[in-house]
């Protein structure tokens, strides 16, 4: 036991822990330089700072585009800075860089492209510590539950700038609920695994599907309303899709240059990661190796991409969101084999289906979808495309019950569909 | 120390599913010893055919270092269903664990510190 000590992977390659924070932290750093040189060379530094902080008192309730709220680079700047606190709290808390926590951190940038800033994160995270205080365990071990958290983030700004009350009074109100929001999550968070059996990889997302659902009820009740928003911009689609594009490249060249030496072990590593189902929990850097991670990562970026342009979708916000996550969670769950039968599911499925919205709405439930990739991985290929299908209507009919306020909207449907699925397709399978 | 003797529960549950479900042992024994400091599992499983390649996969799950940021989350998975994925959650709630493979027995020894 523990034969291999830090930094090193069950390839038996080493890697220095702060090679690994400087590759996680690469694409945060880059997000805020390019919104500084982009905001900076296409309007005043005033007005980029009067953009950010439009994207700051945006109600931020699904789908509120920050790209269409403050422009690219408010929304760049915005993005890697959520990104990159997230990577100086887990420096601070000494937490090593594992598929867990690479998800966290770009489930946290993705998100901060429509729904998650730097004002309405905080709260959650004081939450999370709150919890951890009163029970008298260290922070870091919530950490993970503190990042995943800040899905309910717009409950804190719609409470201050979307509702009745000023911001004046909305504000100590939205903190309050914020923090009250992130206190309740750990135990909530660890007892939801049961219902779906880790078949649902954004477990976060069905809690606070859950704990929106009751404080939206409770709020309601008090004449506070909670109306659909769909503030889309398509205007840097073009731009941002080779801009991410390349960046995946990278990651599959940093996977690659990491394992120049052991070309084998590389591609050993990357078998192992596509045999896993990625039930939770699937840290494809013990299973596989930190370098298969990040190729792994590239790949599924690319088809992430892929699947968007297929559709006619723009990189607008959500989606960009929806593409980082899937990249995020190729070092915890995901991968080509597992995730491409939920993909070909809810494509087929849109065929045969009305959804509300527009392609937008398509594109993010079958990139969000990926979140019952489990399902394809265990199960085979046709219970993943059976569940692509299911996951498509069942994600249109869940938002009215958290307003808008849980912003892993599809994590909730998917809990939901895991849950109904998974018991069934083994009693058959039996 | 919170939800420790269900956490332990659950270790033996994993253990004992992946063992009798996944590797057909035909008899196991088990012993459990607490003390101030920890609690140690030693088991012992009989009538297992298990390929040199199957028991080194076996003990790469087996071990990971323990990982308390992940192990107050994600600790009620184990032992809810048969697939042998949550050993690696076994993994980062032990400290050490000890495998030997002789004849046909596998003998396996946890150590979770409190």
């Amino acid at each position: 036991m523990n034969e291999t000590g830090k930094g090193v992977d069950s390839s038996g390659c080493e890697y220095s822990e702060s090679l690994l924070m400087a590759a996680l932290m690469s694409l945060p750093v880059l997000l805020i330089a390019t919104g500084l040189a982009v905001g900076l060379a296409t309007e005043s530094a005033l007005d980029l700072l009067e953009n950010l902080k439009s994207i700051l008192k945006a109600p931020s309730v699904l789908l509120t585009d920050y790209l269409a709220v403050g422009g690219l680079g408010a929304t760049l700047i915005n993005a890697g800075a959520c990104g990159l606190i997230g990577c100086l709290i887990m420096m601070a808390l000494r937490i090593e860089v594992s598929g867990p926590f690479i998800a966290a951190i770009y489930t946290v940038i993705g998100f901060a492209f429509f729904g998650k800033n730097l004002f309405n994160i905080w709260p959650i995270f004081i939450g999370v510590m709150l919890y951890a205080r009163v029970e008298g365990t260290p922070i870091r071990n919530y950490a993970l539950v503190a990042m995943f958290g800040t899905t309910l983030a717009p409950l804190v700004s719609f409470i201050t700038f979307g509702s009745w009350l000023t911001p004046a009074l909305g504000a100590p109100l939205g903190i309050a609920l914020g923090i009250g929001a992130g206190f309740v999550l750990p135990p909530l968070a660890s007892h939801m695994l049961q219902f779906h059996d880790g078949y649902n990889i954004y477990n976060i997302g069905f809690t606070g599907g859950i704990l929106a659902a009751f404080f939206i009820a409770v709020l309601r009740s008090f004449q506070f309303k909670f109306e659909p928003v769909r503030l889309l911009t398509s205007e840097y689609s073009g731009g941002l899709q080779v801009y991410f594009a390349a960046f995946f490249l990278l990651l599959i060249a940093l996977g690659l240059w990491m394992s120049r030496s052991d070309l084998p072990g590389l591609r050993a590593a990357f078998a192992r990661i596509h045999a896993s189902s990625g039930r939770l929990i699937s840290d494809f850097t013990t299973i596989g190796s930190h370098a298969a991670v990040f190729v792994n990562m590239g790949v599924m970026g690319l088809l992430a991409t892929a699947f968007t342009i297929l559709l006619g979708g723009a990189f607008n916000g959500p989606v960009i969101g929806g593409v980082l996550t899937v990249v995020g969670f190729a070092a915890f769950g995901k991968h080509l084999r597992n995730c491409l039968p939920i993909l070909v599911g809810v494509f087929i499925a849109s065929f045969f289906k009305t959804w509300e919205g527009g392609v937008t709405e398509l594109v993010i439930s079958g990139l969000f979808g990926t979140t019952l990739a489990p399902i394809a991985g265990h199960y085979g290929v046709l219970a993943g495309m059976l569940a692509g299908a299911c996951h498509l209507s069942v994600v249109m009919n869940v938002g009215m019950l958290h307003g808008g306020i849980n912003l892993y909207n599809n994590g909730f449907a998917g809990g939901f569909v895991a849950a109904f699925l998974a018991p069934i397709i083994d009693a058959f399978k039996r | 120390m919170k939800h420790e003797i269900k956490k332990i529960s659950k270790i033996v549950d994993e253990i004992i599913t992946y063992f009798v479900y996944e590797l057909e042992c035909s008899t196991l024994e088990l012993r459990y010893e607490a003390s101030e400091t920890a609690c140690v599992l030693d088991f012992s499983f009989h009538g297992i055919e298990l390929s040199r390649d199957g028991f080194t996969q076996l003990r790469r799950e087996l071990r990971g270092d323990r990982q308390p940021e992940l192990e107050d989350y994600y600790w009620q998975l184990m032992g809810n269903t048969e697939e042998n994925g949550a050993l690696a959650l076994v993994s980062m709630m032990v400290d050490n664990a000890e495998l030997k493979y002789e004849g046909d027995t596998i003998r396996l020894s946890l150590r979770r510190n409190w």
